[in-house]
């Protein structure tokens, strides 16, 4: 029935969800699906932290609970997936062989954990980290010895959760000091130095196999030797899904291309999240795949739908905890400008590119990165001095309003 | 020192609060389930339950700003008004509390609903 408005969304992580969300308190009033593979609508971050080895139930993560979906009248339709996408009809394919037809498509299809390709990759106990029902199966290594490969944000995270929960830990990562894109090069030297100084056995190698060897796995390094574990989490990064956009006929180069309102080439399909990357005039951004980003990308498509003004976008922002410590970024720590170093208890990075600050990351200090969001999208102007003053409160330079 | 009336409590006077900061009345003085982040922003005293309802930390010592206050941890924002949840992670709100000034006295009434 036409008079019958209703938006499909597919996928119901924080972009997705974040959607149908925002619909609804925005005011739609047609109705809303959103189609979810997994067994729930829930949060992903938790995954590689607490969730990894508290043995959070998912209903802990989840979005929202029946009562609270009934509220909110959205239709999540978890545990399905959808096969097809016809771009011009608006149409989707669920794998139950229903059809559903919106007067918008959003996807929010996300990414997939790199899968390994190393030998011996496809061994069980060697896992990768996306899913609850991964980290559900992570669990069985709290207390045994785990090889994590990979000390990016997930790796480091997964490592030191599974450290503290009292397993062997042994992470290895080819780089002699892993994420300078991420923190920049003084607090990433600091962050990764924190393994060792919890008992893990860091390894500047990459893996070259795995073989099993009485009843345990045994990795062989590419520098030679090798460690005997009882399991490898795999952290190498992801591949975008962008089997459904493709097939429809999106333009898709990595990640589904968007614009800032989250429109691909096809009239009223949109994409948010992991899944895509932003046009912009130098070309393409690379997919940005963090929590904030992909919950601001759901508020500007649902302003889209909505026909409502998008609220303003400041620097990326992130955050992300190991040993008890909580590590915030927002802007570049990388590129342009210099970093500088406020000194105290708990000393702040600082990029800055002539009189403007770039990027930020504290560790145990969030307050810190609270006030250089602020700096940053309000354009102030500064000096390395005043940032390395640890006299002048960081607030103070942070104009009201 | 705190000290009680019938049902209010004396947590401050004015100036102990500066703009845009918080001090925490511990459970056990206001006799609730959690402890109350007494904040102070654009002129007007505000308080609400001390919990962010996401993962146990202080809002205390979060970002207060324009009428809110911002997580410390993951930036969950709630209204200083009323506790309403604004932005998540959090999923539901603070529970929020009575304070006036009653001369140059911060008067804490606890939410009826909150007593321990």
């Amino acid at each position: 029935m036409s008079d019958h408005r209703r938006i499909v969304i597919v996928g119901g992580g924080i972009a997705g969800w974040t959607v149908a969300s925002s619909l609804r308190e925005g005011g739609y009033d047609g109705a809303i699906t959103v189609i979810e593979r997994e067994p729930a609508c829930y949060d992903r971050p938790p995954l590689s932290k607490t969730a990894l080895v508290d043995r959070s139930p998912l209903a802990a993560l989840a979005f929202a609970d029946d009562a609270k979906l009934v509220e909110l009248r959205i239709d999540a339709r978890v545990g399905r997936t959808v096969t097809r996408l016809d771009a011009a009809n608006l149409s989707v394919l669920l794998d139950d062989g229903e059809s559903l037809i919106g007067d918008a498509v959003v996807l929010a299809t996300g990414a997939l954990a790199r899968v390994p390709s190393f030998p011996g990759a496809h061994l069980p106990g060697v896992s990768t980290l996306r899913t609850y029902a991964d980290a559900a199966t992570l669990q069985a290594l709290i207390g045994r010895t785990v090889a994590v490969v990979g000390a990016g944000l997930i790796g480091a995270e997964a490592a030191a959760a599974l450290r503290q929960a009292g397993s062997e830990v042994v992470l290895i990562d080819p780089n002699e000091v892993p994420g300078i894109r991420a923190f920049g090069p003084t607090m990433a030297e600091h962050l990764h130095g924190m393994h060792a100084a919890h008992g893990v056995d860091t390894r500047a190698d990459s893996i070259a196999g795995v073989t099993t060897a009485g009843g345990r796995l045994r990795v062989a390094l590419t520098r030679g030797g090798s460690i005997d574990v009882d399991g490898v989490l795999v952290g190498t990064g992801i591949v975008i899904d962008t089997a459904l956009a493709e097939a429809a006929g999106l333009e898709v180069d990595e990640g589904i291309v968007v614009d800032d309102a989250g429109r691909t080439s096809a009239p009223r399909v949109f994409a948010v999240g992991d899944a895509t990357r932003r046009r912009l005039p130098g070309g393409l951004a690379a997919s940005r795949g963090h929590w904030e980003a992909a919950r601001l990308d759901g508020r500007a498509v649902a302003a889209e739908i909505l026909n409502s003004t998008p609220e303003p976008r400041g620097a990326d922002w992130f955050w992300s905890d190991r040993y008890g410590s909580h590590i915030e970024v927002v802007g570049d720590m990388t590129g342009d400008g210099r970093e500088v170093v406020r000194p105290g208890p708990h000393p702040t990075a600082f990029r800055i590119d002539g009189g403007l600050l770039v990027g930020a990351c504290s560790v145990d200090d969030p307050m810190a990165v609270r006030a250089a969001r602020r700096l940053i999208d309000r354009s102030v102007l500064l000096s390395a001095d005043q940032l390395t003053d640890p006299n002048l409160p960081l607030r103070s330079l942070v104009p009201r309003g | 020192m705190p000290t009680k009336t019938a049902n209010s409590i004396k947590v401050g006077v004015v100036g102990d609060i500066d703009e845009d900061e918080a001090l925490v009345v511990p459970r056990a003085t206001a006799g609730t389930l959690d402890d109350i982040a007494v904040i102070f922003s654009d002129g007007r005293y505000f308080a609400i339950d001390d919990t962010c309802t996401h993962e146990q930390t202080s809002l205390a010592e979060g970002w207060i700003e324009a009428g809110c206050v911002e997580c410390p941890l993951h930036s969950s924002t709630f209204r200083l008004t009323d506790g309403a949840v604004l932005s998540p992670p959090a999923q539901r709100g603070v529970v929020a509390h009575t304070i006036e000034v009653v001369g140059e006295d911060l008067m804490l009434t606890p939410n009826p609903e909150r007593l321990a």
